[in-house]
C-alpha cells in the first residue's frame, strides 16, 4: 500500500449560533450545556448551503493545494447524512463544478459521521493498485438536530476534502496504514423519510463511541507495532467535546497533542466533515515530519483510524487556500428565529 | 412549478457551476453567460471558451424585498453586478454571508457555489454561482 494525501481543504459555513442562545429559546442552562459537552458555538449552513455546496468548496481548496490537473481525478467519494437527494449523488455535482472529466468512478456513501473517513480509505485501495492516479474523498455535512434535542446543541455544518495519491514527491502527508473496527450497534439512526435522527442517550457512549475509536486506535496502534506516544498529533470523532477528550484520558495522550485537531468547541460536530476537519486543522500547523493519528467513528456503528506522516511539502502547501482555523474565525452570530429558518425548522 | 426544463438546465451546468463562458478573439470581447455568437463581430468573429476570475469588486447592487416565488426564504436578499478581475465581464449574482449594511460598490467578493433555486420538494435542486465578500485576499 502506498498513497498519501496531496491535497486538503476545509470548509465551515460563515454562521454560527452560541450554545446559550439555543439553550435561552428551551429554559436551559446554556452555561451547564457549554460545560457539559465543551462545545460554545456551533457553525450554521446558510439557507442556500447542503452537503453539493460544501463539498466543492472544500474540494476546490484540496485542488488548490494539490497543484494537479483536476482531469486526472478518478474517483470521488462524498461520505455524508445530509445528501441533498434521497437519489441522485452528491459526487457528480462535485465532479461538474470543480471541472473534472467525466473519466472517473463516483458514488455517494452513508455510514453517520465517518463515511467521509470510509472515502479515503476506498480511493487508498484505488490508487495504489493503481487503478487511478488520484482519488477525491470527502466528509461533509449539514446535521440537524430537531428542535429542544440535545442534538440542536451540537449538530453543525461544514467538512473537509482530501486528494489521495500514490507518488511520494506529491504527498504532503503520508498514509502510513489504517485499520478499522465495525459492528452493529444501534446508538444512533435516522428513518427514510424521517426529517430528524433518534438516538440512543446514554447507549451512544460506552457500548457505542468509546467501544468503537478505542478499538480501531489500539488496533491500528497493534497492527503497526507502535504506541500513541509515538504521535504528535491526535484526532478522536468529536460529536461533542468530551468524548474525544475523555477517550484521550484513556489512552494518556496529553492535551497537547489534541489540541491542533479540536475544532468542535467552535464548530460543533459537522458529522461526516468532523475527524476529516480536524485532520485539515492538523494538517494546517503540523511540520515536516510530525506524525498524526486519526480516528473516526460512524454511529451504526464503526471506526476507521489512520497514521499519517508529514512530509516538507506541507510548508510551501498549506498557505495555498484558506487554513481551517481561517474559516472558524469567519464568523457571523445568528439569532434562534434566522438559525430557525435556515435550517427549515421554520416551514414557508 | 417548473421554471426551466431539465435538460436546458442539464445544458448549462459547465457554465452555471463555475465562472466559464466565452471570449470573442477578434474583438477581444468577454462573455458571461456564454456567447455562441458575437454581437459585434457575428459571423466573422472567433469565439472560444474562457475560465474567468472566481474574485471582482461589486459595481452596483440592490436589496430584493419582493420575491419571484421559490426565492421566499432569502429575502432580503442582495443582488449585484460584480466585476470579474483580470478584465473579466460584469457578471449578475445574490451576494450572500454578508450584513446588508456592509454592502457597498467596490466591495470585494469571490465566487460561491451555491443552491439557487428549489423546484419544490421533488424537483430538481438548480446551483449556481454567487458572491460572498472576501475574507482572506489571494486565498
Amino acid at each position: 500500500m502506498n498513497s498519501g494525501i496531496v491535497g486538503y481543504g476545509a470548509y465551515i459555513p460563515r454562521f454560527r449560533i452560541k450554545v446559550e442562545t439555543i439553550a435561552e429559546v428551551w429554559g436551559k442552562d446554556g452555561n451547564a450545556i457549554k460545560r457539559g459537552l465543551k462545545i460554545d458555538e456551533k457553525a450554521v449552513p446558510n439557507y442556500d448551503e447542503d452537503t453539493a455546496t460544501i463539498s466543492v468548496h472544500a474540494a476546490l481548496n484540496a485542488l488548490r493545494r494539490a497543484k494537479i490537473d483536476v482531469k486526472d481525478i478518478g474517483a470521488i467519494y462524498v461520505g455524508s447524512e445530509s445528501h441533498p437527494y434521497a437519489v441522485k449523488p452528491t459526487s457528480t455535482i462535485v465532479g461538474e463544478a470543480i471541472g473534472a472529466s467525466n473519466d472517473y468512478t463516483a458514488a455517494d456513501l452513508e455510514f453517520a459521521c465517518k463515511a467521509g473517513s470510509a472515502g479515503i480509505q476506498m480511493v487508498m485501495g484505488l490508487v495504489s493498485s493503481g487503478m487511478i492516479k488520484y482519488g477525491l474523498a470527502i466528509g461533509a455535512d449539514t446535521a440537524q438536530g430537531a428542535p429542544g434535542n440535545a442534538l440542536e446543541y451540537s449538530a453543525a455544518g461544514g467538512g473537509a476534502a482530501f486528494i489521495v495519491g500514490s507518488k511520494n514527491n506529491e504527498m504532503i502527508a503520508k498514509i502510513d496504514e489504517t485499520y478499522s473496527f465495525s459492528s452493529d450497534t444501534p446508538d444512533f439512526w435516522r428513518r427514510n423519510y424521517a426529517k430528524y435522527p433518534s438516538h440512543g442517550g446514554r447507549f451512544t457512549g460506552e457500548p457505542a463511541y468509546f467501544r468503537h475509536v478505542a478499538s480501531a486506535t489500539t488496533g491500528l496502534l497493534e497492527k503497526m507495532g507502535a504506541k500513541i506516544d509515538d504521535f504528535d498529533h491526535v484526532v478522536f470523532h468529536m460529536p461533542n467535546g468530551k468524548f474525544p477528550l475523555g477517550m484521550a484520558r484513556k489512552f494518556n495522550i496529553p492535551i497537547e497533542k489534541m489540541t491542533s485537531g479540536f475544532v468542535v468547541q467552535k464548530v460543533g460536530n459537522t458529522y461526516s466533515g468532523c475527524s476529516l476537519l480536524g485532520l485539515s486543522a492538523v494538517l494546517d500547523v503540523a511540520k515536516a515530519g510530525e506524525r498524526i493519528f486519526v480516528t473516526s467513528y460512524g454511529s451504526g456503528a464503526g471506526s476507521d483510524s489512520f497514521a499519517l506522516t508529514v512530509s516538507d511539502l506541507v510548508d510551501k502547501r498549506r498557505a495555498l487556500a484558506k487554513t481551517t482555523k481561517m474559516y472558524v474565525d469567519s464568523k457571523i452570530y445568528i439569532d434562534y428565529p434566522t438559525y430557525a429558518k435556515f435550517r427549515g425548522k421554520i416551514s414557508v | 412549478m417548473h421554471r426551466t426544463s431539465v435538460p436546458m438546465l442539464w445544458r448549462r451546468f459547465k457554465n452555471k457551476y463555475k465562472l466559464l463562458g466565452t471570449h470573442c478573439e477578434k474583438c477581444n470581447t468577454d462573455f458571461y453567460p456564454p456567447r455562441e455568437l458575437c454581437p459585434k463581430c457575428r459571423r466573422t468573429g472567433k469565439i472560444v471558451e474562457k475560465r474567468f476570475s472566481n474574485y471582482g469588486a461589486i459595481v452596483t447592487y440592490t436589496q430584493i424585498y419582493a420575491p419571484p416565488a421559490g426565492f421566499e426564504k432569502s429575502v432580503p436578499y442582495a443582488l449585484a453586478i460584480v466585476r470579474l478581475d483580470k478584465n473579466g465581464p460584469d457578471v449578475l449574482g445574490q451576494v450572500v454571508d454578508c450584513d446588508a449594511k456592509k454592502l457597498k460598490i467596490g466591495l470585494r467578493v469571490e465566487a460561491s457555489f451555491r443552491k439557487i433555486y428549489e423546484d419544490g420538494k421533488e424537483g430538481i435542486i438548480q446551483y449556481g454561482i454567487k458572491f460572498m465578500p472576501i475574507t482572506h485576499e489571494n486565498l
